[in-house]
């Protein structure tokens, strides 16, 4: 019995050792690469019209039907504080699957454009520099270095913690 | 198990080319079954059978997709989609199932739920015909059902080493197979031995159910003396440890030589063969309370006369020694006789017609993305009709063919709608457990009575129902209904009658709930709102103002916890649920002659009939129920207060105006009220008119949640998808109304 427990949590516990190798998908937003990992990935959509929600903070955009289903999208410029741009035929809306407070959630993010998939080692990745300031960093996975070019990996549940927006709603309020 | 993670490896791979690869590399099946062949492959050997089937259907799901009947490269693309995500869900499941195979079928939490529901099922059909059985101790349909249900119930709970529900189930379905047989008759006390045994499985379950949410819990303790009197009604060895006076009641007529009589006392009753045939035909007393004092029984050992026999229409066939015993301990006095059972209209307890329910048992989340297809199903129908291309098409036959399509999608959504929908008798009988309870902790008299319980109302709104339903009822017994005398006094029937009504108005279902008590006292509420603050003085008031006064908070004087649902509520609360709920609640009430209240509420939840408004660029549903009118103001309709306010004079009324756009920060079309629309609407009891830029039409929305990221954007309730395939979002008027009054504060 104790045998079968074992091998059973095995593969969670072999991630957990090395949790940040696997599939990545980057995009681009103001000049940066950003990478999102793959497994959080339902759909990639172009932009389509969004109803806004009022009372909300600037990034989060509205809601949008996917095939009968209200999902909130969030503009990730805005979220980081990155300066706004004109859309264009580029942007395009990540459906993303991430942790909500009750269960998994959909949760669309607004990108300049999707890039490639990437398949990154351990070895690849390295932890966040520290900036000397926490709030960046507790978004971050770490950093990739791929071809001489540094990708930021984004620990997309935390960016899309619905506390988190609350906390920032009700700061606005 | 490395297997199993390279496994799952593979089919993430799969659905990351779907989701990334550029299209022209997709379209084609020869370009995915390699890899299909290897996932198959991969986990036979790791023996994940759903996995296996998941991905042989999937083949031939994209081998058909590229058959000759293909359905262009979209229709490949789906087939991928939904086949990948049925081999995610497969892999998923395997892989829990390696996690769960080793243990026994009492661990398995799939097989515990599916227990508990049917359980619960069981003490619900229990419990309703328990009470049948009470008013009509001789109905053998009621006494089989509440006996299978007991069976199933201990069957099941064996198979799941549920040992104490068991032994508790087995130990009542003794005694129901005593009373089948005609060895017992059901009593009172019986049927309260019964309900207590299903109260005591009722917590079992609970406990049951937290566990299999890994809450703590403390699972019942065994209830020996629950038992003890269980097994005291199903076999009379027991009654002597059980009563001491029957105890010593056998033993006295046992020692008159006439031992066979011990057997035919049970612990609270006397019965025969003959009075079990005789006791249908009238009134007659059967039963012997247990507190029978040694007294009597005293006399009874030196008076089984046959003589003593009562008048009445017990038949000649009964033991004669019985009869004596019973005409003795009627004269001797210290034996109450309860002659209460036998004043209940028997015959009112008609058999209840058994229906067999052909139902399935369906996950209601199924049920729901049904719901939402549905409505997908409605919105493309709609742009198809509508397409400018199509309508420039002149064709009679297409017209038809359009039309069929518009029928059928309407069907469709109707009837999926309409498989949410349950009936409301589960709920109404579930009730009369209450008023049995109550009217006894009230030393007053109920007869409860249920109409259309046929009808049928969404499964969220009866199961939310319950709790007001219950206050209102404690209500009615608690302060609307007399007591015995006091009616008697007043020339009623010292009965009096609980009425719950159940019928369709206008697209709404009314639930009544109606009492012929002395109705609301005008006098009393007066006094207690202007003692509680709540208004000056109760002049010039109507009756109907009066009513509505006992709905506002703080009226409530329930503080001390009542044993109903264990808190004590208002009516405040209760009026809140019903309008959560989208419904409305309406007194009527007449001095002396009773009370009613109303609940007015909507068929299904997941469907709201919204008038849409325009403001600025953006669009919002108003609910209908709460809309009143809606009109062009003229200049003499809108006064400002303080240049802060804005009051519109509405029929003699004078109402506060809101300016949507102001509160929702959007840029209006025009700052003009003359130029704009307002929209008279009712929160509350209370109006106030919203100002919107055009109405754009009417509209029956299915509600969609927005979820938690907006959970606390106050004054929108969900959205709803417009038939243009855009999300509307649709008003929530009381929040948006009280965040409102206390801004301007």
């Amino acid at each position: 019995m104790p045998p079968t427990m074992l091998t059973a949590n095995e593969p969670v516990t072999a991630v957990q050792s090395d949790t940040r190798a696997g599939k990545y998908l980057t995009f681009q937003l103001a000049n940066e690469e950003f990478g999102i990992r793959v497994l959080k990935v339902r759909e990639i959509m172009g932009l389509q019209e969004i109803t806004a929600v009022p009372q909300t903070p600037a990034h989060i955009k509205g809601v949008i039907n996917l095939r009968g289903k209200v999902v909130p999208v969030i503009d990730l410029r805005l979220k980081f504080g990155l300066l706004t741009a004109e859309y264009t035929q580029r942007t395009c809306i990540i459906v993303t699957q991430v942790q909500g407070e009750a269960g998994l959630v959909l949760m669309g993010i607004i990108v300049d454009g999707v890039s490639e998939v990437l398949n990154l080692t351990a070895s690849e990745i390295e932890d966040t520099p520290d900036f000397g300031e926490e709030v960046a960093g507790q978004y971050l996975l770490g950093m990739a270095k791929v071809k001489g070019k540094v990708k930021i990996l984004l620990d997309i549940d935390r960016v899309l913690s619905t506390q988190d927006l609350h906390n920032l709603s009700s700061i606005i309020r | 198990m490395t297997q199993s993670a390279e496994l799952r490896r593979q089919i993430e791979d799969l659905a990351l080319r779907l989701v990334i690869g550029e299209p022209e590399t997709g379209t084609s099946a020869s370009d995915w079954m390699p890899a299909l062949e290897r996932i198959r492959e991969n986990a036979q050997r790791d023996r994940a059978d759903d996995v296996v089937r998941a991905a042989g259907a999937f083949m031939d799901a994209i081998r058909d997709a590229e058959g000759p009947q293909a359905a262009g490269p979209d229709g490949i693309a789906t087939e991928l989609q939904e086949g990948i995500a049925r081999l995610q869900q497969a892999v998923e499941i395997d892989s829990q199932r390696v996690a769960t195979d080793d243990l026994s079928p009492a661990q398995d939490p799939e097989l515990m739920g599916d227990f508990l529901l049917e359980s619960r099922e069981h003490l619900v059909g229990i419990e309703a015909q328990a009470l049948t059985i009470e008013r009509d101790p001789f109905n053998a349909d009621a006494l089989n059902s509440v006996f299978r249900g007991f069976h199933t119930i201990k069957g099941l709970a064996g198979f799941l080493e549920l040992w104490e529900v068991q032994e508790l189930a087995h130990e009542v379905e003794a005694v129901l197979d005593r009373a089948r047989n005609s060895q017992l008759t059901i009593t009172p006390s019986a049927i309260d031995v019964i309900l207590q045994g299903a109260d005591y499985l009722r917590r079992w379950f609970s406990h049951l159910e937290s566990r299999l949410q890994q809450r703590p819990s403390e699972a019942p303790g065994k209830d020996e003396a629950l038992l003890t009197r269980i097994r005291a009604l199903s076999g009379p060895a027991d009654s002597r440890q059980s009563s001491h006076g029957l105890a010593a009641l056998t033993n006295a007529v046992e020692t008159g030589s006439a031992s066979g009589l011990g057997t035919g006392l049970k612990g609270s009753y006397i019965e025969s063969g003959a009075e079990t045939s005789s006791a249908a035909t009238g009134p007659q007393p059967s039963h012997i309370e247990p507190g029978a004092e040694t007294g009597g029984a005293g006399d009874l050992a030196t008076g089984p006369q046959p003589s003593h026999s009562e008048p009445g229409p017990e038949t000649g066939g009964a033991d004669a020694l019985t009869t004596g015993l019973k005409g003795s301990s009627v004269e001797a006095g210290p034996v109450k006789v309860e002659a209460e059972e036998a004043s209940a209209p028997a015959a009112s307890a008609a058999a209840l017609p058994r229906t067999e329910s052909r139902a399935v048992k369906v996950d209601t989340a199924k049920l729901d993305y049904l719901v939402d297809m549905a409505g997908e199903m409605v919105i493309a129908e709609s742009l198809v009709r509508h397409d400018p291309e199509l309508a420039g098409v002149k064709s009679p036959k297409l017209q038809r063919k359009i039309a069929q399509l518009t029928r059928i999608t309407a069907e469709l959504q109707k009837t999926a709608m309409a498989m949410r929908l349950v009936p409301i008798g589960p709920l109404f009988h579930r009730m009369a457990r209450l008023v049995r309870d109550l009217s006894r902790q009230f030393g007053k008299r109920v007869e409860m009575e249920t109409v259309g319980d046929e009808i049928e109302l969404d499964r969220t709104i009866v199961e939310e129902l319950s709790d007001p339903l219950m206050h209102m009822v404690r209500n009615a017994l608690d302060h609307g209904v007399e007591s015995p005398q006091e009616r008697a006094a007043r020339g009623k029937d010292p009965t009096a009658r609980l009425l719950l009504k159940a019928h369709h108005q206008a697209g709404q279902v009314v639930i009544e709930i109606a009492d012929d008590g002395h109705g609301l006292d005008r006098e009393k509420i007066t006094a207690k709102a202007i003692e509680k603050g709540l208004i000056a003085s109760a002049d010039g008031l109507s009756d109907s103002e009066v009513h509505n006064l006992i709905f506002l908070p703080g009226f409530s004087t329930a503080t001390r916890v009542t044993n109903v649902s264990g808190r004590g509520v208002g009516m405040d609360v209760v009026r809140r649920h019903i309008e959560k709920l989208r419904g409305r609640i309406e007194i009527r009430s007449s001095p002396g002659c009773g009370s009613a209240f109303l609940l007015k509420l909507p068929l299904t939840l997941a469907i709201i009939d919204g008038l849409v408004v325009g403001v600025g660029q953006e669009r919002y549903i108003v609910p209908l129920f709460a809309v009143r009118e809606m009109f062009r103001p003229a200049q003499e309709t809108i006064w400002t207060v303080g240049q802060r306010h804005e009051m519109a004079l509405v029929r003699g009324a004078l109402l506060p105006v809101h300016r949507l756009y102001r509160r929702f920060g959007v840029t209006p079309r025009s700052e003009d009220p003359l130029q704009s629309v307002l929209v008279v609407a009712e929160v509350e009891g209370q109006r106030f008119c919203l100002v919107v830029d055009e109405l754009i039409g009417k509209q029956e929305v299915v509600i969609k949640t927005l979820g938690e990221t907006f959970q606390h954007v106050v004054g929108i309730a969900g959205g709803a998808i417009l038939g243009d395939g855009r999300v509307g979002l649709i008003l929530d008027l009381d929040r948006l109304f009280k965040e409102k009054t206390s801004d301007s504060h």
